[in-house]
């Protein structure tokens, strides 16, 4: 038996890959490069959406991974283009334009970023770590602001797409396949870690850290190796958005961009696996439709979420596919 | 004489001008029940939670089957051997009763880094906790959410939680708080049954339960141990009465039974 929330996933999940089949036909590329935004984005919420929604760790902070992960795409694949290696001494590292080494790089430096700015935020709860999250990511904004190396304020262009052996990634659907497919493991990590003993672990510790410590779990490595994965999982959608737009600027690091990655988790329903998703094509729909309209736009935006967060908790999801109960 | 299981010495913690714990030393024997009483705000709870490690002593040491663990954190107490259940019940409100025992049966195995097979579907993890839920009635209870239980429910749920880390000893502060006059004989049973695994270091307010299972008392008034002995000779103690006179809980079965 499926249940319904299994079932919601699956229409969800098909209906992302429907629309650019469907533009593929109609032959209108920009709807296929609007579903790649909205996996690319999705994912992001995904990675959020274990330490924010799973483990109850609100982090307004997740602009550093997704904005690290751009950063590392468009610095790897700038010096590959320009034949400059990144330093000579003491060992000789080059630049890459291949789509595997750069998610590598990206997921480890977003790792070990997480890993700092979580052992650091994790001593504080609440409100405070809210606040130091925020205030890492600004630190990141600033410093790419004010670092000419990379372009600064100006941002950063990759001229081409970067190379994934067997695909064109300069042909639209290739490109969505392989957003589409990064997204598809973000789900299936979420959804294996969420009911695993670890994820057990987790969301205990959100409820009840008190209990979780008094039954031999500390409740601080639990949720640092959360909010690690988190970090991987939003710098690796950083990584691919740079590579969709074929350029980094440093807005996907500033406050706004948490923001937004926060609004999709809470639009689509928060600690639901597919709440991101849901929330960033209602994200994207609404931009393009209200966007058209209004330069306002997100005013309406607004007016949407504040009706989610008073009258909704369960945001989209918990619409379509209300809880059962557990968890 | 046998070894203690747990042995705390000459504790001390201080709040400020508070003296909360003044130079206690006090020891928990194998097969025990040791019941620490005393009024309100005699620092029985704050005793407690020094020895779980969730408040930090100033001074002394505690010692868990002759280790020291005065200075681990409270997990490492918990593996260590230490089970506590709280004044205040304190479960996993959103999991299911089953759930909550698993997590106590995962503290246990100390495996909680396994990242990719369900937990639900891992036989020794569910196996376990429902025989703990079977040896405490909850069985039936199982698929409930731990929020929707009742009070006495909640409090057998969390006693099931400390069965299942099979520890060395029990920290137990307050169990029959609010579970009514029916439910505290259930408890009685409960408890004594309890002590069979393990002994246990009872805070408790309800003096008839008190009686009835402690195997030996300490008073504690003002951060300060005044007395300690089996129940009779406590009863006949003159500081304990005196300390007791006057004072808001004053326990009725404690002249009543004199």
């Amino acid at each position: 038996m499926m249940s319904r929330e299994h079932l919601v996933n699956a229409i969800v999940i098909a209906l992302l890959v429907l629309v650019p089949l469907l533009a593929l036909v109609l032959d209108e590329p920009y709807l296929i490069t609007l579903a790649t935004r909205v996996s690319i984005l999705a994912m992001a919420g995904v990675g959020l959406n274990l330490a924010l929604g799973y483990g109850g760790l609100v982090s307004l902070g997740h602009a550093a991974f997704f904005g690290v992960g751009g950063y590392v795409t468009g610095i790897l694949a700038s010096h590959a283009l320009n034949y400059e290696p990144i330093m000579q001494t003491p060992w000789m590292i080059q630049g890459s334009t291949e789509m595997p080494v750069i998610w590598i790089c990206a997921a480890l430096v977003c790792g070990v970023l997480a890993l700092l700015i979580g052992a650091l935020s994790l001593r504080t709860t609440g409100v405070y770590f809210i606040m130091i999250t925020l205030a890492f990511a600004q630190m990141l904004y600033y410093f790419s602001i004010s670092w000419p190396t990379y372009g600064g304020e100006d941002g950063l262009s990759v001229y081409l797409r970067n190379t994934f052996p067997g695909l064109n990634t300069m042909n639209g659907i290739h490109f969505f396949a392989i957003s589409f497919a990064w997204l598809l493991a973000a789900l299936w990590l979420s959804s294996a870690l969420v009911q695993s003993r670890f994820g057990l672990a987790l969301q205990a510790a959100r409820q009840n850290p008190v209990r979780v410590a008094a039954v031999g779990i500390a409740p601080y490595k639990v949720q640092l190796t959360a909010f690690v994965i988190s970090g991987v999982i939003t710098g690796v959608a950083g990584a691919l958005y740079t590579d969709l737009n074929r350029f980094v600027s440093p807005s996907v690091l500033s406050w706004h961009t948490s923001g937004e990655i926060m609004v999709f988790v809470i639009l689509g329903g928060v600690a639901r696996l597919v709440g991101p998703l849901v929330g960033a094509a209602v994200f994207i729909i609404l931009e393009q439709s209200l966007g058209g309209i209004s330069e306002n736009w997100q005013f309406w935006l607004g007016a949407l979420l504040i009706v989610v967060v008073l009258h909704a908790r369960g945001g989209v999801m918990g619409f379509l596919a209300p809880e059962n109960g557990h968890a | 004489m046998p070894d203690p299981v747990l042995a705390v010495r000459h504790l001390c913690k201080r709040f400020d001008a508070v003296i909360a714990c003044e130079d206690v030393t006090l020891e928990l024997m194998p097969g025990e029940i040791h019941a620490l009483i005393g009024p309100n705000g005699a620092g029985k709870s704050t005793l407690i939670r020094q020895i779980a490690g969730n408040v930090r002593q100033d001074q002394g040491q505690i010692l868990l089957a002759g280790r020291d663990i005065s200075r681990l954190s409270v997990d490492a107490r918990a593996r260590a051997g230490l089970a506590q259940s709280f004044q205040i019940s304190t479960v996993i409100p959103n999991f299911s009763v089953l759930q909550n025992v698993m997590l106590a049966v995962q503290g246990k195995s100390g495996h909680s880094f396994r990242f990719f097979r369900k937990a639900i579907k891992q036989r020794e993890l569910v196996e376990r906790a429902r025989s703990y839920l079977a040896q405490l009635g909850l069985t039936e209870r199982e698929k409930t959410n731990a929020a929707a239980l009742s009070h006495g429910e909640r409090r057998k749920l969390e006693l099931c939680m400390a069965l299942a880390l099979e520890p060395q000893a029990f920290l137990l502060d307050e169990p029959m708080a609010g579970v009514g006059s029916a439910g505290s004989t259930a408890m009685t049973t409960l408890l004594s049954a309890l002590k069979t695994q393990a002994p246990i270091l009872l805070v408790e307010h309800d003096m008839d339960a008190v009686f009835t299972l402690a195997d030996r008392l300490s008073v504690l008034v003002y951060g300060r141990i005044i007395a300690s002995g089996s129940v009779n000779e406590i009863r006949r103690n003159a500081a304990v009465r005196e300390a007791y006179m006057g004072s808001d809980d004053l326990p009725a079965s404690v002249q009543r039974r004199s």
